[in-house]
């Protein structure tokens, strides 16, 4: 909104320098006019969502990874503790205008297969949280969410079929 | 004319700002499911046939399948032997066992006495740390104590019970 009235402010003052150019005849006048244009925000990617080793149980379990990268279970003996795998939440790093705020849009679900087995990615989070500032120009946005697996699920390496999108906006 | 120009310089900031005021990124998300650990009895832990007299005494099965007898009990020819079970999993995995916590009560039918198993010992042993499934199995070998009372404490027949033990991934 901000950049929207240093703008409009141009205008008119262009406006009233033509008029007042057009009063004198057919003579050339310069108007000086100014627009703020700002850094565009940006995202870029560091790190993607991995949730690790899951062992399969005979009863379902929610696996959580937090945007800090920490990992828990609605079944704990899901998640072994000698070969936890790569566990990481996806990162970003957002930039732009110095100390401008952001909104954040995450995913709502996604899917990840592997030969043809299926799980849901739901529940995603982020910190920050609904919003960022880019403090100095930049921040690192990190995202968690939790995926449902089924009792008995198909052991496998599941990867994303529809995209992990992350957009930022500026507020 | 000029002021055209401007006019159009200056929307098209516009739209050039509004364009670039948001973005957005796509990321991966992975997850490794391993397969999930089980254990099946191929063995039931069995401490065999004997007899008992005034003062009873204890019965020991190894997990090597031997068996030890202590006290005045003695041991009759029958199969005796340790509790097998089959773990399989993940390959290369590393898992727990709990053994149980206190002793199992095995009960005779007919009288509901009673006698007690415990000692609990594993191989490959508790004590060592987590087992390792190589190419994905295990087998794990539960021996324990039978304390076996007098005569008139453990009339003659069979007495049953059972008893928990937990694998978990590591």
């Amino acid at each position: 909104m901000k950049k929207f009235a240093i703008l409009f402010a141009g205008l008119f003052l262009m406006t009233f320098a033509f008029q007042s150019v057009n009063a004198q005849g057919p003579a050339t006048g310069v108007a000086e006019t100014s627009a703020t244009i700002i850094a565009p925000i940006a995202i870029t990617k560091q790190k993607d969502l991995n949730f690790g080793n899951i062992a399969a149980l005979t009863t379902a379990q929610q696996v959580t990874v937090t945007p800090a990268g920490d990992r828990n279970s609605t079944e704990p003996q899901g998640l072994p503790n000698a070969t936890p795998g790569t566990i990481t939440a996806a990162s970003f790093t957002v930039t732009g205008l110095e100390n401008a705020t952001y909104s954040i849009e995450l995913p709502t679900t996604l899917e990840v297969t592997s030969d043809g087995n299926t799980m849901l990615v739901n529940n995603f989070t982020s910190t920050p949280t609904p919003t960022g500032t880019l403090t100095g120009g930049t921040q690192t946005l990190n995202v968690g969410a939790t995926i449902n697996v089924d009792a008995n699920q198909a052991a496998g390496e599941y990867t994303n079929t529809s995209d992990l999108t992350v957009t930022v906006a500026y507020n | 004319m000029i002021r055209n120009i401007i006019i159009t310089f200056l929307l098209s900031l516009l739209l050039s700002t509004g364009a670039v005021a948001q973005s957005t990124i796509t990321a991966q998300a992975f997850a490794e499911i391993i397969e999930a650990l089980t254990a099946n009895e191929t063995d039931q832990l069995n401490f065999g046939r004997f007899s008992t007299d005034m003062n009873g005494g204890d019965i020991i099965i190894n997990p090597d399948g031997s068996r030890t007898i202590q006290g005045s009990v003695i041991g009759v020819a029958s199969p005796y032997g340790p509790g097998i079970f089959q773990i399989t999993g993940a390959p290369e995995a590393s898992f727990t066992l709990q053994l149980p916590d206190g002793p199992a009560v095995l009960i005779h039918q007919e009288s509901s006495k009673t006698m007690f198993v415990e000692n609990w010992v594993a191989d490959p042993p508790v004590e060592n740390g987590p087992g390792v499934l190589t190419n994905g199995n295990r087998i794990v070998s539960i021996g324990a104590t039978l304390s076996v009372g007098s005569y008139d404490a453990n009339p003659v027949g069979v007495y049953s019970g059972t008893f928990q033990l937990t694998f978990a991934y590591n």
